[in-house]
């Protein structure tokens, strides 16, 4: 008599509980989650075409705002890029410099994950305590760049502003403060009834499954995969300073959190170092290049949410020829489906969140091709165009 | 069960909410000199070499011809920035070869078109504040004499119902001391305490 | 201009309560009798808790801070309706139990309906 379907449920493009344009259709009996699909493509921007479109050095500032948060890294890659087909080397000075900056975003993102983690799962008084502390973080920023989100900070060659002896105190007093901040957090992330049930053995993730899907980031470092561009192919002043790659063994949320808040204090000791170890020198070269000859590369870089690489075409000339932009969040997120299987409705936002999705840097268009038989799609295909 | 956050709770009492509104008090948020705000040419130093407009990533300078006739500029042109499509990246201020911007750390850039609400709001504020803390806490300290005087009594009473009654009496005078003293400070979780202890000393009573 | 002004009246306002409280307070120390210390205890918590908790809740409101403004009219309410049941009970459990006796008499009321009913 009644033919038993399953309820399917949007969690939509516009949602409280996300905060960024994604929709996952949810198929559930009851409370538990059978199906899942992703789809994304509602913050495409075109990114890559105004990068083709623009000369170098006004490509760099387009490079910057990709992505809000992690926008000084983006910079770094598509500089550190430039340079190396150039042939050129920043002064050292500079170096250290771009790694502060570097650290300072890298201190600051987790910190807003841990944040928006705490208010998915209802504590919101944590949410509000953790914005308090960021804000001194986001002063700091502005103190050496000039702004607290954007750091426009490097030119081709160098850097564009220097830090001086009155900043550094300032620097070293308020990471103190933070540094004992962050133990508190791990000892509520022990301690806390809340977070033990909620956040512990949901959205399990092994070693093989990581290494198959190729993720990226915490989500790899927390199921045992000790992956960090940092330590395995240096830039900047990373090959001169002495740290330690985060890993943890256990593979669900709890640890990937963990990670995160561990790889906090790694970075304050970073700073430290760095400050301490500030070469002299000057902090650019004297004329900026315009031009760059003809090749291309590679450029790698850790950023706060994985490996971000950037493959830069040049056939001469004062426009780049094809720029490819490929974020950690890409496969991050698009692998998050499997994982939903299983679980109960109300840890599908936890395990999102847990994967740090920054989806308005991760829209591109990727198409696959069949191995010998190239295929020609009109537009009306391409935008009707499902993955499987 | 393991209260972690206890001692984050007690601090949070006695502290002024976060947040900081805005215009009203203005004085409370602290800008670095060096901030990227508002910058402009100096026109006595530009020598109209347009490299500032040639590189902006989002096309806001202008050369215009404005007829000056200063020896520096022989083609008379000088930048003009249309501040609604600039994104204050500052490339110009560092490239220009002869350092001729100015720059500012004013971000205020929105016009306002009532009559200046905002600092109207901030004086008439700030001064009424001053007065009223100092009256209120002269009023604080007769309060607190007469709230000895009560536990005097609550120790050194005649009957059991002296020291109930000067007990009660102790705890409502002390309710009006918090929430005098939450209104100089300005925390809302102190007024809220006052509602708790005068139902703590009903239901004692 | 003038809401300057408003906000001293106010505070001297609540120096004079406290005056009031002081009073009371002092009333309190020195009647002979627990029925007119009781009184004196009624009076400084109506004059010195019940109204400059409202005075300050009229600061607060002017002050822009509105949740302290309501919940310091809430605890005035409170007050109010609070404070007179529970001296009333006081009074009656201290005559029924003759913990206090009323020393200065002149005259009990309740006696002579008792002996007379």
């Amino acid at each position: 008599m009644f033919k038993l379907t399953f309820i399917e449920i949007p969690i939509g493009p516009q949602h409280p509980a996300l905060h960024e344009p994604i929709l996952l259709r949810l198929k559930v009996d009851g409370e538990e989650v059978i199906n899942s699909e992703i789809s994304t493509g509602y913050n495409h921007r075109g990114v890559e075409k105004l990068l083709e479109k623009n000369t170098w050095i006004k490509s760099i500032y387009i490079s910057s705002r990709i992505c809000g948060i992690c926008n000084a890294v983006h910079m770094q890659t598509y500089v550190q890029g430039i340079e190396r087909l150039l042939g050129i080397e920043p002064p050292p000075r500079a170096n250290y410099i771009r790694t502060i900056v570097m650290e300072l975003e890298r201190i600051h993102s987790h910190m807003l994950l841990f944040a928006v983690m705490a208010e998915t799962i209802g504590f919101d008084t944590l949410f509000m305590i953790v914005m308090k502390d960021r804000e001194r973080v986001m002063y700091l920023k502005d103190l050496v760049t000039g702004n607290r989100v954007h750091a426009d900070i490097h030119i081709i060659g160098g850097v564009k502003r220097d830090i001086d002896d009155s900043k550094k105190e300032v620097i070293l007093k308020e990471l103190a403060f933070i540094e004992q901040r962050v133990k508190d957090y791990k000892k509520i992330m022990h301690e806390d009834y809340t977070f033990q049930k909620r956040l512990v053995n949901v959205g399990y993730v092994s070693r093989n499954y990581a290494l198959k899907n190729s993720l990226v980031g915490p989500p790899a470092r927390a199921s045992g995969i000790p992956y960090d561009i940092r330590a395995l192919e240096p830039y900047a002043a990373y090959s001169e300073l002495d740290f330690r790659v985060v890993m943890r063994e256990e593979g669900d949320s709890w640890s990937r959190m963990m990670v995160r808040l561990d790889e906090i204090s790694e970075s304050i000791e970073i700073i430290r170092q760095a400050l301490s170890k500030l070469p002299q020198g000057s902090i650019a070269l004297k004329t900026i290049p315009r031009v760059v000859k003809q090749g291309e590369h590679i450029s790698r870089v850790e950023a706060p949410r994985g490996e971000l690489i950037y493959h830069i075409v040049s056939k001469g000339g004062s426009t780049p020829y094809r720029v490819k932009v490929r974020t950690p969040s890409f496969f991050n997120v698009l692998n998050t489906d499997k994982l939903f299987i299983g679980h109960k409705l109300a840890d599908v936002p936890v395990i999102l969140v847990s994967f740090d999705p920054c989806i308005s840097c991760m829209e591109r268009v990727l198409l696959i091709e069949d191995k010998d038989k190239p295929r020609y799609l009109t537009l009306k295909q391409l935008s009707r165009w499902q993955p499987k | 069960m393991k209260l972690s956050m206890l001692k984050e709770a007690l601090t949070n009492i006695i502290r002024k909410p976060i947040t900081k509104t805005y215009p009203i008090t203005k004085r409370d948020i602290e800008i670095p000199e060096l901030h990227r705000g508002l910058h402009y040419v100096d026109f006595s130093k530009c020598t109209g070499c347009s490299l500032c407009a040639i590189d902006c990533p989002s096309n806001a300078i202008q050369m215009t011809k404005i007829e000056l006739k200063l020896g520096t500029n022989p083609k008379n042109l000088y930048p003009i920035i249309d501040y609604e499509k600039c994104v204050f990246c500052y490339h110009c201020v560092y490239i220009c070869p002869v350092k001729a911007y100015i720059t500012t750390n004013n971000f205020e850039l929105v016009r306002v078109t009532r009559n200046n609400i905002a600092e109207f709001q901030y004086e008439e504020s700030s001064k009424r504040r001053d007065k009223m803390t100092i009256l209120l806490v002269i009023s604080l300290l007769i309060y607190t004499v007469s709230v000895l005087l009560l536990t005097y009594i609550v120790v050194r009473g005649p009957t059991v119902s002296d020291k109930v009654l000067s007990a009660d009496v102790a705890l409502y005078t002390s309710s009006v001391i918090l929430a005098i003293t939450g209104i100089i400070i300005g925390s809302e979780a102190m007024a809220i305490c006052t509602i708790i202890l005068i139902l703590w000393a009903y239901i004692r009573a | 201009m003038s809401s300057e002004y408003v906000v001293f009246i106010l505070s001297l306002l609540v120096i004079l309560t406290a005056i009031i409280n002081l009073i009371g307070v002092l009333g309190f120390y020195r009647f002979k009798n627990f029925y007119l210390r009781l009184h004196a205890a009624s009076v400084s918590t109506i004059g010195g808790a019940f109204y400059p908790l409202l005075v300050l809740s009229i600061i607060a409101f002017i002050e822009k801070e509105h949740y302290i403004g309501v919940s310091l009219l809430l605890s005035a309410f409170l007050i109010l309706l609070l404070s007179p049941t529970g001296t009333h009970a006081l009074a009656r459990a201290t005559y029924r139990k003759r913990i206090a006796i009323p020393e200065p008499l002149i005259g009990d009321k309740i006696k002579e309906e008792e002996a007379s009913s």
